[in-house]
């Protein structure tokens, strides 16, 4: 996978109809709440079988954190 | 770990009362979700949460139970006196004393030679109420054990704490427990992660004080007018986070123990958190969502202790009532704790879910 279908990925995720880009900070995001982030968590378990933590995604400013918590199994 | 085998109990009846009231997603869109329509379709989109049957007024989770006991024994037709324990399991018990299973003991007018004490127990509790009864059959302490489990945790939360209020119904269940004729194997296992035990709590209310030296989770104290102490605080992200790390290694060690495969359970019955916890676990065991009913939450919304009889009443009972059935039984939640049994229902009784209806 490569990180423009990863970021088409976590749009549907996020259930957005605009675009979304690797520099958006999450917190302009509408859709970023609690329940985008347990979407997100079963989101990388789906494509990953990488279980994260609600704790790393806390952590997480932008849509490219979210996109750097796999950076090893993504095609560059 | 504790791990049993069983092999002289079978459950021969199930019955499931649910509040007639109701409440849809829909109606909160003002009071929990300022208005954010889009918001409320995603979490019935993703979550599954739409419907959910609470009580009305005062109606607490004996009442439930006692309609969903008084028709088992009412149906089953059998001896009552020939029950020699009595299991109440909930969070919301009717009093600190005396045990709720003895004020249930005297509404059924059963016999006095019978043992009745509560079981604290949430989301894992119809598991517990299972292992003690087939325990005691198993020893021969008891002919026939009533297991009633059920909670009305719509009393305990917020109505205005949007984290949990759109998502616990209420229901009572009443499953008899008996001494079988032929060899009937049944396995169990139980877990407990105390270390987190603030995940799922509520706060005040009991004895100890809530301090910052007893609770690890400092978010419990953020209160404000839309859950005070007193309320039921989920942590509900640990609470996914732990659902599906947990459960899947439960499945597996289940099946190893009983020496079966996924391919011999005709279902899988887990406790009905939400849809979406449940399809992630069934997703990570590779196993098929059809034999994996998961609608539970939507139609009547998380019911604690009572989702797992409630969803073999109202998905399964046509299966159940007919025919021999291998199921795995899963719940987990508040302890934190983990329960799981594998065991065959054959031609028992269980009838559709019944209702409670407010005497207005």
């Amino acid at each position: 996978m490569t990180k423009l279908e990863l970021l088409e990925e976590i749009r549907e995720t996020l259930q957005r109809d605009k675009e979304i880009s690797f520099d958006m900070k999450l917190e302009d995001i509408e859709e970023w709440d609690s329940l985008a982030r347990i979407a997100m968590i079963s989101l990388y378990d789906q494509l990953f079988e990488l279980l994260i933590t609600f704790d790393e995604l806390q952590k997480c400013k932008t849509i490219s954190d979210l996109v750097e918590l796999v950076p090893d199994q993504l095609d560059r | 770990m504790a791990k049993s085998v069983f092999t002289k109990a079978k459950i021969s009846g199930i019955v499931t009362c649910v509040p007639e009231n109701f409440r849809l997603l829909e109606d909160e869109v003002d009071i929990l979700y300022s208005g954010n329509i889009k918001q409320v379709n995603r979490i019935k989109k993703s979550i599954g949460l739409n419907k959910r049957h609470i009580v009305k007024g005062d109606v607490t989770t004996s009442d439930l139970c006692e309609i969903a006991a008084k028709k088992l024994l009412t149906e089953m037709d059998f001896d009552k006196s020939t029950i020699s324990t009595i299991i109440f399991v909930s969070q919301t018990p009717d009093y600190f004393q005396p045990a709720t299973a003895a004020y249930l003991h005297g509404k059924l007018a059963l016999s006095e030679a019978c043992s009745a004490f509560d079981v604290n127990q949430g989301c894992t509790g119809y598991i517990y109420g299972l292992w003690l009864a087939h325990m005691m059959i198993e020893t021969s302490s008891c002919e026939k054990v009533l297991v009633l489990a059920g909670d009305t945790l719509s009393r305990v939360v917020n109505p205005l704490d949007s984290t949990v209020a759109a998502l616990f119904g209420d229901a009572g269940t009443a499953t008899l427990i008996e001494k079988s004729n032929q060899e009937q194997d049944s396995y169990f296992t139980l877990h407990t992660n105390g270390f987190k035990f603030d995940t799922i709590i509520q706060p005040e209310g009991a004895f100890r004080k809530p301090t910052k030296k007893v609770i690890n989770d400092k978010r419990i104290f953020e209160t404000s007018d839309k859950r005070f102490l007193c309320d039921l605080y989920m942590d509900g992200a640990a609470v996914f986070n732990f659902s599906i790390e947990t459960e899947p290694k439960a499945i597996k060690e289940i099946l190893e123990i009983s020496n079966n495969t996924q391919e011999d359970i005709d279902y899988i019955i887990f406790h009905q958190a939400n849809k979406y916890i449940i399809s992630n676990i069934a997703r990570r065991l590779k196993f098929p969502l059809e034999k994996t009913p998961f609608e539970t939450t939507g139609k009547y919304g998380n019911q604690s202790s009572a989702s797992i009889p409630c969803t073999i009443c109202d998905a399964i009972n046509q299966d159940v009532t007919k025919k021999k059935v291998k199921l795995v039984l899963s719940g987990f939640g508040v302890g934190l704790s983990w329960a799981t049994c594998q065991l065959e229902l054959e031609q028992i009784y269980c009838p559709d879910v019944v209702f409670y209806k407010n005497e207005d």
